[in-house]
């Protein structure tokens, strides 16, 4: 089943939503990709708030540790994906 | 021409060298900008081109048309956290203070405004081919401008060209000692004048609460990158009711042969402003903003309690006014300046030690004075800062009290 579309400028204008060639399997590894980025800027504010000396609190080490969970989910799902040949 | 693969070379893989995750940094025009953690993630999705004017009404082509991603109710909400009534985002500050002047001055005009403005506030003058007449400060060691003096020089002005100046300008905090001059006071003596009041927030807007109603400023301008936690450039542009129909004020240009006009767009904004990466990060880390000016009373105390400890050295002292209003601060220390006289680095010794440290910021070679910012930073980093400074006279035999 294919990952609905965003809000993007085709797909508002076209409604285009039902066409595979607009949203073929491969909308799980963008999201996966930005979903990743994203938890990556988490830890990076951990890091530049607490630089230079990385002490790191109860909740600093809470953030980390969920964004390190929820990247490895989505690599996994990036994995599948490609194992399963879904992106060429 | 054909640019050489190895010169080209050095534009791939650009790093900075110091990264926020690694240093403190204590760069007095860079701690407002740093850009919040939405802000990083907005850079990302609209770092392409023209990428936030996806949704460019077409019949009303303009900036502050688009509703998606929502700049239209950004710049509303923009005008109403500043206490004023309508707002624009500009490249930068001095934009903002040239477009002031450009449409309220005729060339010839005055402007007066304080002596420790930015030279880009005398640098906007001149463009709009005004002249300035400045407001005197009391010098070493507290450099306050003399507010009530504003009066005097309006009469000057009055007196010398049988008019009143075209505007009045105050910085808000000067960029020189972070001092925080009482902007209602230029307010009532602008308003007993009626001269149009130009506030500028460079350094205040985004980090403190201000309120241009509050203040009684006309305009207010500040910077995105400075004080936004926004990516440079972006400024801003904010003014009352009654001077939108200047600021806002339509084109009126056709082409003589094609006879097109462009009706839709602003003079002054010269059409559209600022799109893209810069506005987005803005716009993202507006909700921070309007939250962190409410923290603004610790960052005071911050500050504060650094430059008492930084005082326990010999020969240190804070200049500018006392007690600190703001987080940037102007040191004269001299008992480095003399450290640096038999060191083999010289003046950059300081500089060395405290990147050793890894704090960086200070401008390198500079041992008799330097400017620092605290804002944003956390007690541990301040202490941090107070133990490197305390490491360092230690080692060359300051005296610490």
């Amino acid at each position: 089943m294919a990952e609905p579309l965003g809000d993007g400028l085709q797909t508002r204008i076209l409604g285009f939503k039902s066409l595979p060639w607009l949203h073929g399997d491969f909308m799980t590894l963008i999201s996966a990709v930005k979903e990743i980025i994203s938890e990556m800027i988490k830890i990076q504010q951990v890091l530049r708030k607490t630089s230079p000396t990385h002490k790191l609190d109860k909740g600093d080490e809470i953030v980390i540790s969920s964004a390190i969970a929820t990247t490895e989910n989505a690599l996994d799902k990036m994995k599948k994906e490609l194992e399963a040949g879904t992106v060429s | 021409m054909k640019i050489p693969q190895d010169r080209l070379n050095r534009y791939v893989g650009m790093r900075r060298d110091f990264a926020e995750e690694e240093y403190i940094n204590l760069q007095p025009i860079q701690r407002g900008g740093i850009l919040t953690e939405e802000a990083r993630r907005a850079i990302l999705e609209f770092g392409d081109g023209y990428s936030t004017c996806d949704w460019c009404p077409p019949k009303a082509a303009r900036l502050d048309m688009i509703t998606d991603p929502p700049i239209q109710q950004f710049y509303l909400d923009l005008a109403e956290f500043l206490g004023m009534d309508v707002a624009r985002v500009v490249t930068r500050c001095r934009e903002a203070k040239f477009i002031a002047f450009r449409m309220l001055g005729r060339p010839g005009d005055y402007v007066v405004l304080d002596s420790t403005a930015h030279y880009s506030s005398y640098i906007a003058a001149e463009l709009a081919e005004l002249r300035v007449k400045e407001v005197p400060n009391s010098g070493p060691p507290e450099y306050r401008v003399d507010l009530e003096a504003y009066a005097a020089k309006i009469e000057e002005v009055k007196k010398e060209t049988g008019k009143l100046p075209a505007a009045v300008l105050l910085t808000h905090v000067d960029y020189l000692y972070g001092n925080l001059n009482n902007a209602k006071v230029v307010g009532k003596i602008a308003k007993d004048y009626n001269v149009p009041y130009i506030l500028n927030c460079a350094y205040s807007a985004g980090i403190m609460p201000v309120s241009g109603k509050e203040l009684g400023a006309d305009v207010l301008t500040s910077s995105g990158h400075k004080s936004w936690a926004a990516s440079a450039p972006t400024g801003i542009l904010a003014f009352n009711k009654s001077l939108e129909y200047k600021f806002t004020a339509r084109s009126k240009m056709e082409g003589d042969l094609t006879k097109r006009k462009f009706g839709a767009k602003e003079l002054a904004m010269l059409g559209c402003t600022v799109m893209g990466a810069p506005l987005i990060t803005l716009m993202a880390s507006f909700p921070e903003v309007v939250r962190r000016v409410e923290r603004w009373g610790e960052e005071v105390e911050k500050v504060r309690y650094l430059v008492a400890e930084l005082e326990r050295i010999e020969g240190i002292r804070q200049m500018g006014m006392r007690p600190k209003m703001h987080t940037l601060t102007h040191m004269e220390t001299e008992a480095f300046y003399k450290v640096s006289e038999t060191h083999k680095r010289k003046g950059y010794f300081l500089y060395d030690e405290l990147r050793s440290r890894k704090i960086v910021g200070i401008q390198p070679g500079l041992t008799k004075h330097f400017k620092l910012n605290t804002y944003g930073l956390t007690w541990d980093q301040i202490k941090y800062v107070r133990d490197a400074f305390f490491d360092v006279a230690k080692k060359y035999g300051l005296k610490i009290s």
